[in-house]
Parts: C-alpha cells; sequence; structure tokens
C-alpha cells in the first residue's frame, strides 16, 4: 500500500462525503420527489431486500465447487456454512427468538467445521 | 432537541424502545466492527486514518470495499467510485427515511440520515407496519446510539488487537449469520416472502457483477416484487 498521508485523509474526507450523499439523498430531493403511496409502502422492504442480499452470496458461495466433487450429495447436505443458515432460520421461523437462533446456527457451523478439519 | 429526552416522557419511551429494538442486531455489529478493524490494520493502515475511517466514514460498506483495492495500490479517485456504487443501498434508504425525517431542520435531518445504517431502518420500517409511528426520529436515534456504540467499539477492538486475533474468514461467517438472524424475523407476510424471492434470485443472479452492483439490483427487485405482491387499494 502506497499513499501519502494527504491522500489517505483524502480518501476518508471523501468517503464520508460519498456516504452522507447516499445516506440523504432523498431527504435533500424536493418534498414532491419523495415517494408517497404505494412505492413507500413497497420501500418498506427495503432493508429485508438488502440484508437477503448480502447475506445470501456468502451462505451459499462454496456449494457450486462442492457440486463438482465425486460425492456432491454429502458435501451439500454437511456444508457448515448452508447448514447453520438452515438450523438459524428454522430456529428462528419456530421460535420467534433471533438470539436463539443465532446461538444455535453458531454453535452449529462451529461444530462442523472443527468435525470437518 | 431530540437529545433532550427529559421534558418529553413520550419521546424517552421512543429512544429507550429504539435501543430496545435494535438490541437482537448488536451482535452482527460488533462482528462487522471487529472483522472491520482487524482488516484495516492487517492491510496495513496507520493507527490514525484506520481510527479515521471509523469514526469519520463510518460505513463498513464503503471500508470493507476499499480495503482490498487499497491493498492493490489503487487511485484514491477509483476508490471512492468504487465505495460510491457499493453505496448505493442506502440511496434507497434515504427513500425510506425520507417521509419521517422531511420536516427535521436540514443539519439534524443530515445528520440523522448519516448515522442510520441498515438495523435502524429495518426496526422503522417493522414498526411502521405495526400501526401508527410515535416520535418516530427519537425511536430511530435511539437505535442508532446503540449501533453507533457498538460499531465503533467493536471496531476499536479490531484495530487494537490486530496483531493477536487470527483472521481468519471464520468470524467474518459468524458475522453473516447474526445479519441472517436479524433478517429471518422480517419474513412475515405475502409481499415481504415475494420481496425475498425476487432478492435472493437476482443477488444469486449478479453475484459476479462489479461493485456490488448486484445487491443494489436485488434490493430494488425485492422492492418492485413487494409492491406487485402488496394488495392493490380499490378503487372509489
Amino acid at each position: 500500500m502506497q499513499y501519502s498521508p494527504l491522500e489517505i485523509w483524502s480518501l476518508i474526507a471523501l468517503l464520508a462525503w460519498v456516504t452522507l450523499v447516499a445516506r440523504s439523498f432523498f431527504l435533500v430531493l424536493p418534498r414532491r420527489w419523495q415517494p408517497r403511496g404505494r412505492v413507500e409502502q413497497a420501500l418498506r422492504y427495503a432493508p429485508l431486500a438488502a440484508l437477503l442480499a448480502i447475506t445470501v452470496p456468502e451462505i451459499v458461495q462454496q456449494l457450486p465447487a462442492k457440486w463438482h466433487r465425486p460425492a456432491p450429495g454429502w458435501a451439500l447436505a454437511t456444508d457448515p456454512r448452508m447448514l447453520s443458515a438452515l438450523l438459524l432460520a428454522a430456529v428462528i421461523l419456530l421460535t420467534r427468538h433471533t438470539l436463539w437462533g443465532l446461538a444455535t446456527g453458531t454453535a452449529a457451523y462451529l461444530l462442523l467445521l472443527l468435525w470437518g478439519a | 432537541m431530540w437529545l433532550n429526552l427529559n421534558r418529553h416522557p413520550a419521546r424517552r419511551a421512543a429512544f429507550i424502545a429504539g435501543a430496545r429494538g435494535v438490541s437482537p442486531s448488536l451482535p452482527a455489529m460488533a462482528a462487522w466492527g471487529l472483522v472491520t478493524g482487524v482488516a484495516m490494520m492487517k492491510l496495513g493502515l496507520a493507527l490514525g486514518p484506520a481510527l479515521g475511517m471509523t469514526f469519520i466514514v463510518y460505513s463498513g460498506t464503503a471500508q470493507l470495499t476499499v480495503l482490498p483495492l487499497m491493498a492493490a495500490s489503487t487511485a484514491v479517485l477509483s476508490l471512492v467510485l468504487a465505495a460510491a456504487l457499493a453505496s448505493l443501498r442506502f440511496v434507497v434508504y434515504s427513500a425510506v427515511l425520507s417521509r419521517h425525517l422531511s420536516r427535521l431542520a436540514l443539519p439534524l435531518r443530515l445528520g440523522t440520515a448519516f448515522i442510520t445504517i441498515d438495523p435502524a431502518v429495518a426496526l422503522l420500517t417493522q414498526r411502521q407496519r405495526e400501526g401508527r409511528l410515535v416520535q418516530r426520529v427519537a425511536l430511530l436515534n435511539g437505535a442508532n446510539i446503540l449501533i453507533a456504540l457498538t460499531w465503533c467499539g467493536s471496531s476499536v477492538l479490531g484495530i487494537a488487537l490486530a496483531a493477536v486475533l487470527p483472521m481468519g474468514g471464520e468470524l467474518a461467517y459468524v458475522g453473516v449469520l447474526a445479519l441472517f438472524a436479524i433478517t429471518v424475523p422480517m419474513l412475515v407476510g405475502r409481499p415481504a416472502w415475494a420481496a425475498a424471492a425476487a432478492s435472493i434470485a437476482v443477488t444469486l443472479l449478479g453475484a459476479d457483477w462489479p461493485h456490488r452492483l448486484g445487491t443494489f439490483a436485488a434490493v430494488l427487485a425485492g422492492v418492485a416484487a413487494a409492491l406487485l405482491a402488496s394488495p392493490r387499494p380499490r378503487k372509489a
């Protein structure tokens, strides 16, 4: 990494500016351009869509490689990332307790890693 | 001022409700803060800039986007462009926030929008679905302050412990699980499942697109699917 202090601190200032512009974009537009009605209702699902778009690729990332191995069925069924995420989702959907689901998923992930190692 | 809580019992209650409401997301914030703090030091940032990124940039998305590119000595303006494209989902969040913050004075509006990240937006939309929102700015900032303390605290911890922490992908994946855990409870009702299906399909399709544009396309697809799946208003 070769950056001068001036470059680093201008980078930090510019990144903060970009972040501010992105996070306040619609808040500085004229009020008539701000979404209303059904679009505003549907925008309530944006965090759900964003969080899935961030997490799901990480959960399934290694599956295509396993598919091409000699016995793909077993490798896919015991995949630590996939299996722990499925367990986590099942516990949360059944019990409605986020932290129990997270504890179950994390424990399953670590145990599967140890077991596979 | 929104911090003037003592004289406003309702505002104070909303502030506390906001802090309580985002508490399930704190493990995710802590894991990601730690990962980001360690990553900044391992990639060779000095202490000052690493703290500057934590407290001034305050965006895991921007930081984790530029770090690998910085290792390859990419030009500063290319780094900024990459961070801007990766931050596009925040533009959608600002549309979510616009209705709730539009009456605030400009500095307070910008300040609140700047520190509002995923779990706080998610909390606001969940509460909004349950009924009319009272004291929503206090709710948002109760959530924001707890998130900021957790994120910055764990980032500083990661910066301090970078030399001794083993940095595999395992901790980062626990962070993914923690984010996934706050996502699953949002799957209630037809529009939510439609948004989820569309978002997952598009994010997998766009997994190889540069600058996390797949993530942004998935957010737009999710909102569009929710729009199609939600009941149409009856024509009078």
